[in-house]
């Protein structure tokens, strides 16, 4: 990461918006700040470190509030926002983040709250809020930029670089091998890792299958067992049916020698049989004839019957008519006899004319004469007519005398073939006559068993048959299963891939371990090169480097050699700072705060002299009284690109920044 | 009133009720009738199916006593009881011929004999019971 432009707007000591320009070229890679003793060096430092990573943090440690960053002046003026913009590049691209912050004030009127907002755009393009923390310290990772944000007047954190064990100098630790580059080795050591976990799991899930292939295996074999089992009945079968039809065939050419007369017997038998029937039929037809003749046995008669009954009705109908006009005379004669004596009209009652009397004197006559006639005695009597006509009731012919004509019909065809029957009969059993009909009978029963049992093995080839085609669909499933199985990652493939990502694993394990070695005797080399241009006493021969990357001295006996100064410390931190420069994997601006506040002329000229040629860019925060001998100043100053000079503005609350 | 009084035939006793008779009989040639159509023929159940039948067959035809020939080995078969359990016997006889009617059963016997002969004759000679019962023409051989 390379610095293009700061911008401060009612920042800290930095009242309205100042700007500071970072922009240097190779031949000339320093930016030089001065300024007096808390005018705003650090609050300058501070305002890079907060724009980036949102904290503000004092040389105590303490993480300075938010709201305590407005300008006192900008507050007091009631206005209550801040921000800082830093424009800077990385790897060619350009980034401008900004971040801003409005204070909240309470009751009273103090500030007491706030809320910031941060921006940032790459090459133009806005990344989104979530994503900005991560891309910054994709450029500068905070862990590590105590080395490249360098405020020397802290040195804990460079001292604790010669401690071994404790938290801080772990922490240290995991920053500079954030600085070479480790992290990404690790990274590869633990992506093999993830491999071999998913590898193991893998292999966990092949035993699984090997699992299934081994119960699909045993299904297979029980289908196999059960396939080659019907197999055997089916061909067991087939040599027992073999047999059976040889069989057949050879009593089939017996019978067919002797089909005539096995013909012959077979009508035989038929025509013996229609005989029971038609005899049994006969007997029933019989009976039923015999119980009609014996209900309607007055048959022969019922013709006279008939003729009787009619002439009977006739004879009753003229004895009902008979009657009729003899009561009707006799109602008349009683009439006009009473007419008569009364010698008046019977219908209107009025008296009877002379010649009335006369003719109704003839009319009595007439009338007496026919009553006389009709009074004669008649044969037959109406007593005897109805006696007769209830008689022939008697012998009406009932339902069943119709069925008599169809049953001697029926018994009479039935009759009527009998003898052609019997003659076949009598003319097969002479034809048959020395045949051996056991023998035949024998013969025929025989096939009927053949048949019977070839029907059964027939019968048994079909369920055999069945069972292989069930056991083949079977055994079809579960090799397709099994080959699905199969298609799966093999066992030995899993434990070739695990071996090798175990292997690489190690080479890994090898290679980071070489690697840091190779660059802690990097860091070990360039500090104490660095180190040997840097120092002036010549009580330390050398720097070592421990476990920690924490650089030890050694003394011309090469004996471990704590003792040190403020100043030596400070000397040592900076050696470290520049060998990880020189060693980091992606090389980055220096910005050192105070390097030499611990210092005496000779360090700061030895520092001034080196440290130009160190880095691209090295922001370099002074005291503006810092004394610096002149031989070293004119060289040091052809290096640098701009000097700012940071003022006091109107009162001690505000300060500037200028370039001069 | 019940009384006996005998045939012309010493050998024959006959009872007689108000003067007709409770036994009838068939000589030697009726009953020979009768064993004929009931193993040749078998269209008659028994002996008084035959005797009822072939006294309504010589009634159809008119016949009389005089048609009949001699009796010979006339012997009592059935009783009235027998043969006319329903009275229709009797009934058919006065209907027919009321000149007999002091006598039906007297007269069923020479009706029987004769009716007998007749239906012999005619199955014998290839008629059909339905023809000789019910004066159908056969129609069919």
């Amino acid at each position: 990461m390379y610095l293009e432009k700061l911008t401060m707007v009612d920042f800290m000591p930095y009242t309205g918006t100042q700007e500071v320009d970072f922009t240097c070229d190779p031949d000339h890679p320093v930016i030089l700040i001065k300024g007096e003793n808390n005018r705003g060096k650090s609050s300058l430092f501070a305002a890079l470190r907060w724009c980036l990573y949102g904290k503000a943090i004092k040389r105590s440690g303490r993480v300075i509030p938010d709201f305590e960053l407005l300008n006192d002046n900008a507050f007091s003026e009631h206005r209550d926002s801040f921000e800082v913009r830093l424009e800077f590049t990385n790897n060619d691209d350009a980034y401008i983040l900004t971040r801003s912050c409005t204070v909240k004030k309470d009751a009273k009127g103090n500030r007491n709250s706030s809320s910031s907002k941060v921006y940032l755009f790459v090459n133009n393009n806005a990344v989104p809020n979530d994503d900005i923390s991560r891309y910054v310290n994709s450029v500068l990772n905070e862990s590590i930029s105590m080395f490249f944000l360098a405020d020397m007047e802290v040195l804990e954190g460079y001292e604790a670089l010669v401690e071994d064990d404790d938290e801080a100098s772990y922490q240290v630790k995991a920053a500079i091998e954030g600085i070479l580059g480790t992290p990404t080795l690790l990274a590869i050591r633990q992506s093999l890792s993830d491999i071999t976990n998913d590898t193991l799991k893998e292999i966990q899930s092949a035993r699984k299958v090997n699992k299934d292939q081994d119960q699909l295996t045993s299904d297979l074999k029980i289908q196999e067992d059960k396939r080659e089992k019907a197999k055997e009945s089916y061909d067991s079968a087939i040599t027992e049916l073999k047999s059976q039809k040889f069989q057949l065939t050879e009593l089939s050419n017996k019978l067919e020698k002797i089909t005539e007369s096995q013909q012959l017997i077979i009508r035989e038998k038929q025509l013996l049989a229609d005989v029971a029937r038609d005899h049994s039929q006969i007997d029933k037809s019989r009976k039923e004839l015999q119980i009609a003749v014996r209900e309607s046995w007055w048959a022969p008669v019922s013709k006279q019957v008939e003729e009787k009954q009619i002439q009977t009705q006739a004879a009753l109908q003229l004895a009902a008519s008979r009657e009729t006009e003899m009561s009707s005379l006799n109602y008349r004669l009683a009439s006009l006899s009473k007419s008569l004596e009364s010698n008046t009209c019977s219908q209107c009652g009025s008296i009877l004319p002379n010649d009335n009397i006369k003719s109704t004197k003839t009319e009595i006559s007439e009338i007496e004469n026919r009553i006389k006639q009709l009074s004669e005695p008649v044969s037959p009597t109406l007593e005897f007519l109805l006696a007769e006509n209830q008689r022939l009731g008697f012998f009406a012919l009932p339902r069943k005398a119709d069925s008599i004509s169809t049953l001697e019909k029926q018994i009479r065809l039935l009759l009527n073939e009998m003898p052609g029957r019997n003659q076949e009969i009598k003319e097969i059993g002479q034809k048959l006559l020395g045949i051996d009909r056991n023998e035949i009978k024998q013969l025929e029963e025989d096939r009927q068993i053949l048949n019977r049992k070839i029907g059964v093995l027939s019968q048994i080839m079909k369920t055999e048959n069945q069972k292989i085609q069930d056991a083949e669909k079977e055994i079809a499933s579960l090799t397709r299963k099994f080959s699905n199985l199969n298609s799966n990652l093999g066992q030995s493939d899993l434990n070739m891939e695990m071996a090798i990502a175990a292997d690489l694993a190690t080479v890994m394990e090898e290679t980071i371990k070489v690697f840091r070695e190779a660059m802690k005797k990097r860091v070990e080399s360039n500090a104490n090169e660095i180190f040997q241009n840097l120092r002036s006493e010549n009580v330390v021969k050398n720097l070592v480097i421990n476990e920690n990357y924490g650089l030890r001295q050694v003394d011309n006996k090469g004996n471990i050699f704590d003792h040190k100064g403020a100043g030596v410390a400070q000397v040592i931190a900076i050696s470290l700072i520049l060998a990880l420069a020189r060693s980091a994997a992606l090389p980055s601006a220096l910005v050192l705060d105070t390097p030499f506040a611990r210092l005496d002329e000779t360090h700061r000229d030895n520092i001034l002299s080196f440290i130009p040629t160190e880095s691209k860019q090295v922001v370099l925060l002074i005291q503006s009284g810092e004394k610096i001998s002149s031989k070293v100043q004119e060289k040091f100053m052809q290096k640098v690109a701009k000097e700012y000079l940071i003022s006091m503005g109107s009162n001690e609350h505000e300060s500037f920044i200028r370039r001069t | 009133m019940v009384f006996i009084e005998k045939e012309d035939d010493p050998n024959v006793d006959i009872e007689i009720i108000d003067g007709d008779k409770t036994q009838v009989g068939l000589g030697f040639e009726a009953n020979d009738h009768i064993a004929n159509l009931e193993t040749k023929y078998e269209w008659f159940a028994n002996g008084i199916d035959c005797y009822r039948v072939a006294v309504a067959v010589a009634l159809s035809r008119n016949k009389d006593k005089s048609d009949l020939g001699t009796v010979t080995g006339k012997k009592n078969k059935y009783s009235v009881g027998s043969i006319d359990s329903d009275g229709r016997l009797r009934e058919l006889i006065i209907t027919f011929r009321p000149d007999l009617s002091d006598k039906p059963y007297y007269a069923s016997e020479w009706l029987a004999e004769i009716g007998l002969s007749i239906i012999r004759e005619e199955l014998d000679s290839g008629k059909f019971l339905s023809e000789i019962l019910m004066g159908e023409q056969k129609n069919f051989e």
